[in-house]
């Protein structure tokens, strides 16, 4: 009868054991502790002469008298940077310093930052239309959408900076229209056209975003809404007629650098709350 | 260290204090038919509480035994029981012969590793030790040996596709696990994501037993962190005159439509002995329960052989080669498939038994594996813009020395291993959308290298009710790599890895001390603790951007990590007796510092470099993490025509301090959260299973019915955006048939009911929504000749 309470006593023991193991097993999940900091989020919108743009509608006419529409816009800007009345600044770049913007693709619409931003008031906002080309490497994007915005090899290689898509009337047609394919990337120095490439040329251009001016306050999430007009790619410095350049300029770095002389009044900011 | 060392030189002295003895018995056990030495059978002296085991000559001694009347039981699962009355006088050295009956008996791992826990010498350890022998693997339709070990308690595996499965120990996995064959070899497998982890380089049919120690205890085999598996291929053989027998094999699969064979000749005589043969599978894709077809088709050989010689009685030199083949294995889990894999795997070992004062016997085994793996996408869907091929080339050599003394009731060891492991190899890619143009190539690994020398002791004796056993271990650990580079042809350099240094040194301490205490004969329980360290492997030093982990992330390796420590501690109960059967219950907790595990990188700092990640991870060390479980194993005696088989185990793991992302409906990531004892990732479920068997006509046929009943499995890493998965319960039959001793049969049908489910530890299909889940119904037979 004892020997009998004793093994009871030791099987006791081990049960005991093993539930006290497994105990102690609470979950506690924390909120995110980040007192002071607020955050930013960009909405980005594409508007032809101030209004969203109909895609796919022959109903558009720029500057050079172009009649055109758009299929899609594809672009990348990176290197975002808040400058703030102090003088000091923040460049995005904690999780992502290149941003995949995609008129087709409404989940890019919206950039809600990972990075903390530190509250006051910051005078304007810049970023680099494009990548900057130490950040611009082939193959950097494996998967869908960026890596299908790769840029051939034998013209530089890395990525687009933009691929805006659509159709015009050439001068003398009525109906039948033909496609643009308005696409930025490295531009190539050619010693002879088109076989021989001697150098590369870095097209991607910084853009500062005229009253961008905002206040963000601990805890807020600031909501910066990104607009690119459209129309200005074709106008101010240069009038692009399209009659002219044709719809493929990637290996026209006249036409690319015009285009990036353009881009600079292409965006404007409105802060939205 | 020194209180450690102090206790073993302490048990070492008080075991040398008991031995007062004036009498020896010695002797020979042999095979009664064939009259071969019989190896491993235990002898035990129940009155004086002394057990030891046979030889590989069938030798057995026990010196300094008092005068009187003894009873010696001898016995070997494959033989009957044998009891011996003896009567030892002052002075005497008794010289038994002693012949045993062969028994066919139904072999379990349960019962092999607990039948008599008294009179084991194994099963003494005061930890879980488990063996499995060839008779048991035979009764199974297992492919590979990750496949087989799963069906056991506490013991899952990582299936990436038809074969390959990577074992998992009470949660430990990979390299916090140690895996050798025979005794000391080591494989370096060549796939960075683990196609070919080291137990598929050894074909299953080659296994003569596997010995699995759990918990960080067996340090004479390794660096050990949470358990060790000991594949044995090789068995010294003495046949007093010359003599040759031809095995062979042949097995079909259903599912699969697939077959294995072997054919393997073996023999010589009390001078050497010899074996040559190989084996063959190929096996289809399979289908799961729900009809789908799983692309995981394989073909896989080997062929090679061994020589032995027995210099003189005691001193045996034995020569090892065998080259294994992997040819288009698929791995629907993974981005690529296994192309083509050649190893070979080469061993030299020498045993001598000196029996001179107290130096017992000298081993030393040298070892070369040499692995060549060839991975590529080109049978992955088109839709995919780049073909890549991997090619690697990994090997890992080595020796290891050791030396026993023997000691009455007790064996000091003390030996030495060293390894050195290198790998090599690159990633070409070419883009299908530009055909023609430049190939970029990735090294995945350029002349990395880990080099790990250890010093062993182990000391276990017994005393009165008392098994003792305690050892450690130290590690000079140094690791190094060439500049890891990406380059395109076009453009040059176009990727570098940065690191201050890529050099890593450590200095890693085990150590450990347990004890079992036997109430009587019947009741014994066990107690132990120990510490394991294990340096960072190669993945997690060097490993460049490729997903190797569970997640869908490409992994990036640390050279700067710190090593992992395991604390452990298990509690054992185990009961024996012969009318109610054996039964084990264990507890353990385990703390493990500087645990590592991957965590997220932002794409700002690195890309991921493979199709279809989320991102980037890099190996860091993540705080203390625990693991605590239990297991339970019972079996009736092995005696009962109706047997019964039931087993149960569960871990579970948490990470005191983690954090993860905060994901929006975007899929951006906008933040982050700190997230306390998170689980850890991969723990699989509870999980029981319960076997029933009858043995017909004495044992000649044995049908056997099993079914396994696995949880769902809710506590998930959330850190890691871990899955859960359902429970599930399955159900299968197989038989053994012992037709003459020139034929038997083995069979059955896995999976009756044709469940679709899956395994919580299956990786995902690549590409798809779609778990992948294990084979359905499927029926197998396996015949065995032999002559």
């Amino acid at each position: 009868m004892i020997r009998r309470s004793k093994y009871v006593a030791i099987a006791g023991i081990v049960v005991f054991i093993l539930f006290a193991s497994l105990s102690g097993c609470n979950k506690n999940n924390k909120p995110p502790e980040q007192p002071g900091q607020g955050k930013i989020a960009f909405h980005f919108k594409h508007l032809i002469n101030g209004q969203p743009i109909i895609y796919d509608s022959l109903m558009y006419t720029n500057a050079a008298g172009n009649k055109y529409m758009v299929n899609e816009i594809q672009y990348f800007i990176s290197d975002v940077t808040l400058y703030k009345n102090d003088g000091s600044e923040k460049m995005i770049k904690d999780w992502q310093r290149i941003y995949y913007v995609d008129s087709d693709l409404d989940n890019t619409w919206n950039w809600e930052v990972y990075d903390d931003i530190a509250p006051g008031t910051y005078d304007s906002i810049s970023f680099i239309f494009g990548i900057p080309d130490e950040e611009n490497i082939s193959f950097m994007y494996v998967n869908p959408p960026e890596r299908d915005m790769f840029w051939p090899e034998y013209l530089g290689g890395g990525y687009h900076y933009m691929k805006l898509n659509g159709k015009w009337l050439e001068a003398g047609q009525t109906w039948q229209t033909t496609p643009f394919d308005f696409h930025l990337g490295r531009g190539q120095i050619y010693y002879s056209y088109p076989d021989s490439i001697i150098g590369f040329i870095d097209n991607s251009f910084r853009v500062s975003l005229p009253a961008s001016e905002f206040t963000i306050s601990a805890g807020q999430t600031k909501d910066i809404e990104i607009k690119m007009n459209v129309e200005n790619w074709f106008k101010d410095p240069h009038l692009f007629n399209l009659d002219v350049y044709g719809g493929y300029i990637m290996q026209n770095q006249e036409a690319m650098q015009m285009a990036k002389e353009n881009g600079h009044n292409v965006f404007s900011v409105r802060v939205l709350k | 260290m020194k209180r450690f060392f102090s206790l073993v030189f302490l048990l070492f002295a008080l075991n040398s204090g008991f031995s007062q003895g004036v009498g020896t018995i010695a002797g020979i056990i042999s095979d009664s038919l064939t009259k071969k030495p019989v190896e491993n059978a235990e002898i035990v002296i129940p009155k004086v509480d002394l057990a030891t085991i046979s030889d590989a000559s069938g030798y057995f001694q026990f010196k300094n035994i008092k005068p009187g009347d003894y009873e010696i039981v001898i016995k070997h699962l494959s033989y009957k029981t044998k009891k011996k009355n003896i009567e030892l006088k002052d002075g005497q050295i008794l010289d038994l012969t002693v012949l045993l009956f062969t028994e066919m008996r139904s072999l379990s791992e349960f019962i092999l590793t607990q039948n008599s826990q008294r009179e084991n010498l194994i099963s003494r350890l005061p930890y879980i030790q488990t063996t499995v022998v060839q008779s048991t693997l035979k009764q199974s339709s297992a492919g590979g040996i990750g496949d087989f070990l799963r069906g056991s308690a506490n013991i899952s595996g990582i299936r990436k596709g038809g074969t390959g499965i990577d074992p998992v120990v009470r949660g430990f996995k990979f390299s916090q696990l140690n895996v050798i064959t025979d005794n000391g070899q080591k494989i370096e497998g060549g796939c960075p994501n683990r196609m070919d982890p080291s137990v598929s380089h050894i074909d299953i049919e080659d296994i003569k037993r596997i010995e699995i120690f759990k918990g960080p205890y067996a340090l004479r085999y390794g660096p050990n962190f949470g358990g060790t598996l000991n594949l044995i291929t090789v068995s010294e053989e003495k046949h007093k005159k010359f003599e040759i027998n031809v095995d062979a094999m042949a097995g079909f699969q259903s599912n699969r439509n697939g077959m294995k064979n072997k054919l393997s000749v073996k023999g010589g005589n009390n001078a050497f002995f010899f074996g040559v043969g190989g084996n063959y599978k190929q096996y289809g894709n399979y289908l799961d329960g729900n009809g789908n077809k799983v692309k995981s088709s394989y073909t896989k050989y080997n062929f090679g052989g061994y020589a032995g010689f027995h210099i003189s009685e005691n001193h045996t030199v034995t020569f090892k080669y065998d080259e294994s083949k992997g040819r288009n294995v698929d791995f629907p889990a993974l981005s690529m498939d296994e192309r083509k894999d050649d190893t070979r795997l080469m061993s030299l070992d020498y045993k001598g038994i000196f029996k001179i004062g107290i130096l017992d016997f000298i081993t030393l085994k040298l070892y070369d594996s040499d692995v060549k793996h060839q991975m590529d996408n080109k049978n992955r869907p088109v839709s995919d813009t780049v073909v890549a091929v991997s090619d690697i080339s990994a090997r890992n050599s080595g020796l290891r020395f050791e030396t026993g003394l023997k000691t009455d009731g007790g064996t000091l060891f003390f030996g030495a291993d060293f390894e050195n492991i290198t790998k090599d190899g690159e990633r070409v890619k070419s883009m299908i959308l530009q055909p023609g143009l430049p190939v970029k190539k990735e090294k995945l690994w350029n002349n990395a290298l880990i080099r790990n020398t250890g010093i062993f002791t182990q000391y276990s004796g017994a005393f009165l009710s008392w098994d003792i056993i305690a050892s450690a271990r130290i590690d000079f650990n140094y690791g190094n790599s060439g500049e890891i580079v990406v380059t395109a042809p076009m453009q040059g350099e176009i990727y570098k890895y940065s690191t201050d240094s890529i050099t890593s040194k450590y200095v890693n301490f085990s150590f450990n001390a347990g004890a079992t205490y036997h109430l009587n004969e019947n009741f014994a329980i066990s107690f132990s603790a120990g510490s394991g360290t294990r340096s960072p492997d190669m993945v997690e030093r060097f490993i460049i951007l490729l997903p190797v982990g569970y997640d869908k992330f490409d992994y990036l390796g640390n050279p700067k990590l710190k090593p992992e420590t395991n604390n452990q501690v298990d509690l054992t109960f185990k009961f024996t007796n012969e009318r109610y059967g054996l039964m084990q219950v264990n507890g353990f907790y385990s703390f493990i510092n500087d645990y590592i595990t991957g965590q997220r990188v932002p794409p700002s700092v690195q890309k991921p470099l493979t199709k279809g990640v989320l991102g980037v991870k890099r190996f860091e060390n993540a705080g203390n993490a625990r693991m605590r479980g239990f297991e339970f194993v019972y079996s009736s005696p092995v005696e009962f025509r109706l047997g019964t088989d039931i087993s149960a185990a569960f871990t579970y793991g948490t990470i005191d301090n983690s954090s993860r992302y905060i994901i929006n409906e975007d899929g951006q990531v906008t933040g982050d959260e700190e997230i306390v004892n998170d689980a850890l990732a991969e723990i699989p479920p509870f999980e029981a299973t319960v076997k029933l068997k009858y043995r017909f006509f004495k044992g000649k046929f044995v049908p056997e019915f099993a079914v396994r009943m696995v949880a769902a499995q809710n506590h998930v890493s959330l850190s890691q955006d871990e899955q859960a998965s359902p429970g599930f319960v399955t159900a299968k039959f197989y038989f053994k048939y012992y037709f003459n001793k020139h034929l038997s049969i083995t069979g059955g049908v896995n999976n009756i009911f044709n469940k679709a489910y899956f395994e919580h530890l299956n990786r995902n299909i690549i590409g798809e929504n779609y778990e992948l889940y294990e084979p359905g119904r499927n029926f197998w037979i396996n015949l065995y000749f032999k002559i």
